[in-house]
């Protein structure tokens, strides 16, 4: 990262912890983040320019590991944030429910997973980012010159391909995309460049097992980050990608559906998440949960009707 | 994991009634059957266009999950160009982007689809899912690569003791689920082990097609009410010019 050693980087990172320091190989300072339920970018242009003062570390393992909840910490840390600074909160599994609960404070997030029980989340509110090189903000933070309406930007080293749909009369932005993605190479990006959020085009992405991450610059401009997913092997999760559980209830008997979402909710682990597939809004299912498991999982709507409810239901450790 | 609508619960519709009928009740995925009439696989179609089918159903946000081989229509996967009623089956599959599905009992009279890269054998429902599995998994390397279909039938026998040990075997293989029953027929399949397998198969990760078809072909009649088609599927089938057929999501 500009003007910081990597080896001082990831040796301040293990400060205090005696956690052996990576092999250059592995030298996390350069490498995504890899993906769980959560979508994930390239670093933002704005977090590999950052000043070390303007970085806040909040380590949270230690209290995690004794069982404590260190919320009260971590939300006095994000008070108490200065202008311009960016929250690298650093924890024992990824804080899926923080993400929703930032989001709405303004922040956005990026993520590094280090390993199966270290994660790195960085907090940051988006618009306050430097900017790329041309002299806005990059798609991925790379600089790149936006391409004509409907042409994938040629695939730089980096691994983003950017899309600009703007300009395009549905349904050819969500044709194009999902005609980008069917060529994606792996541990590539897709970024597409739209006018608004294309809500008909994230269910079909979660469903062919995209993650993605939708980013509003301003009005009329939003970008949606797009990233596959690995598949998971049979029988538990993997040290590295997780696909999307989804948990579609809509043909399950009545009877048998609450149990069937609890089965599933109590089969997961701590930061874990799930989707939940229904044709109406489960709230008392979330009347439930509040009774049966309060403060222990995450609720957070990703599609309201009015056809299918999709709901992204986590444990929170 | 994407909700499909099969058109065995609407064997009489057209194409654009099946996309239609897909929207209405939430579908993102179809599964079409050969012999229905959707008649893509028809060379009598009038304009019949696989390219143009796919199209559609992309604008209208439908994914195609695959072209189903019908019960008694194993022959067909060897036949070409030659065979006068019917397409060469492995060229529309790949003008319409999905898998062939066939039954495994099948397979060995189709030894040609093997190598094409678009074949999903079709492990049938009940006891006979595993051992059917080890005989494709016989059938040398290429056999045991083959993606892999399942039929779910929960109304001719408890699921339960069949769902964990394929799901295990299968792993991620396993890319289409047909389950006989859901949609209308939901509340009448309790005890069957339905929630238990969607359970699993969240767990597992799956990311594949759950397909849903009537249980029994008397209950068609409930399918279709339930799809919001009051009365026969229209005749736009037939109609030359396919323009005339709309998708209607009222």
């Amino acid at each position: 990262m500009a003007g910081i050693d990597a080896d001082e980087l990831v040796a301040r990172l293990d400060q205090g912890h005696r956690m052996p320091t990576p092999e250059p190989e592995t030298d996390m300072t350069d490498s995504l983040p890899i993906l769980s339920e959560q979508p994930t970018v390239a670093r933002p242009a704005g977090l590999t320019d950052l000043d070390p003062g303007q970085i806040v570390d909040l380590d949270v393992r230690a209290e995690l590991r004794a069982g404590e909840e260190p919320f009260s910490k971590i939300m006095a840390a994000r008070r108490d944030l200065a202008e311009g600074a960016v929250l690298r909160l650093r924890a024992i599994f990824e804080p899926v429910p923080l993400y929703a609960v930032l989001r709405k404070q303004g922040f956005e997030h990026w993520t590094e997973r280090l390993s199966d029980d270290d994660w790195i989340v960085w907090f940051y509110r988006p618009g306050t980012e430097p900017t790329g090189g041309n002299g806005a903000p990059g798609a991925g933070g790379h600089g790149e010159s936006v391409p004509e309406p409907g042409a994938a930007a040629p695939d730089p080293a980096d691994g983003v391909v950017v899309l600009d749909v703007r300009g395009l009369d549905p349904p050819e932005p969500m044709l194009q995309t999902l005609k980008v993605l069917e060529t994606l190479p792996p541990d590539h990006t897709l970024v597409q460049i739209n006018v608004k959020e294309p809500r008909f085009l994230l269910p079909r992405l979660a469903e062919l097992g995209f993650a993605y991450d939708v980013r509003e610059q301003e009005p009329g401009l939003v970008r949606v980050f797009i990233r596959r997913k690995g598949e998971v092997a049979v029988g538990g999760p993997t040290t590295g990608n997780r696909a999307v559980r989804v948990l579609d209830v809509r043909v399950i008997p009545p009877r048998e559906k609450h149990p069937a979402i609890f089965e599933t909710f109590k089969a997961l682990e701590p930061g874990e998440s799930f989707v939940l597939v229904n044709d109406h809004d489960p709230r008392p299912l979330r009347y439930q949960f509040d009774y049966e498991h309060a403060g222990e999982f995450g609720w957070e709507y990703l599609e309201q009707g009015p056809v299918v409810w999709r709901v992204q239901i986590s444990r929170v450790g | 994991m994407r909700l499909a609508l099969s058109s065995a619960a609407a064997p009489d519709a057209s194409f654009d009634e099946l996309l239609a009928a897909c929207l209405r009740r939430g579908f993102s995925a179809l599964e079409l059957e050969c012999g229905h009439g959707h008649l893509l696989d028809s060379v009598r179609a009038a304009g019949g266009d696989a390219a143009a089918a796919r199209a559609r159903a992309a604008g209208a946000g439908i994914h195609l999950a695959g072209l189903r081989l019908a019960p008694d229509n194993g022959e067909a996967v060897q036949s070409g160009p030659d065979q006068r009623d019917q397409v060469d089956l492995l060229a529309l599959v790949r003008s319409l982007g999905v898998p062939l599905l066939v039954p495994a009992a099948r397979m060995a009279r189709a030894p040609r689809a093997l190598d094409t890269g678009r074949v999903m054998v079709v492990l049938p429902a009940g006891g006979a899912a595993l051992p059917a599995l080890d005989e494709v998994d016989s059938g040398g390397r290429s056999a045991a690569r083959l993606p892999l279909a399942w039929d779910v039938d929960p109304t001719a026998a408890d699921i339960s003791t069949v769902t964990g040990d394929l799901i295990a075997r299968a792993g991620s293989r396993l890319r289409h689920v047909r389950l006989y029953g859901g949609g209308p027929e939901s509340s009448g399949q309790e005890g069957r082990g339905i929630g238990s397998l969607m359970a699993r198969l969240a767990l597992s990760g799956f990311t594949g097609t759950l397909a849903l078809a009537p249980s029994r072909a008397s209950h068609r009649v409930a399918w279709s009410a339930w799809l919001g088609q009051r009365g026969g599927w229209g005749c736009g089938s037939t109609a030359k010019d396919r323009q005339l057929v709309t998708l209607s999501t009222s």
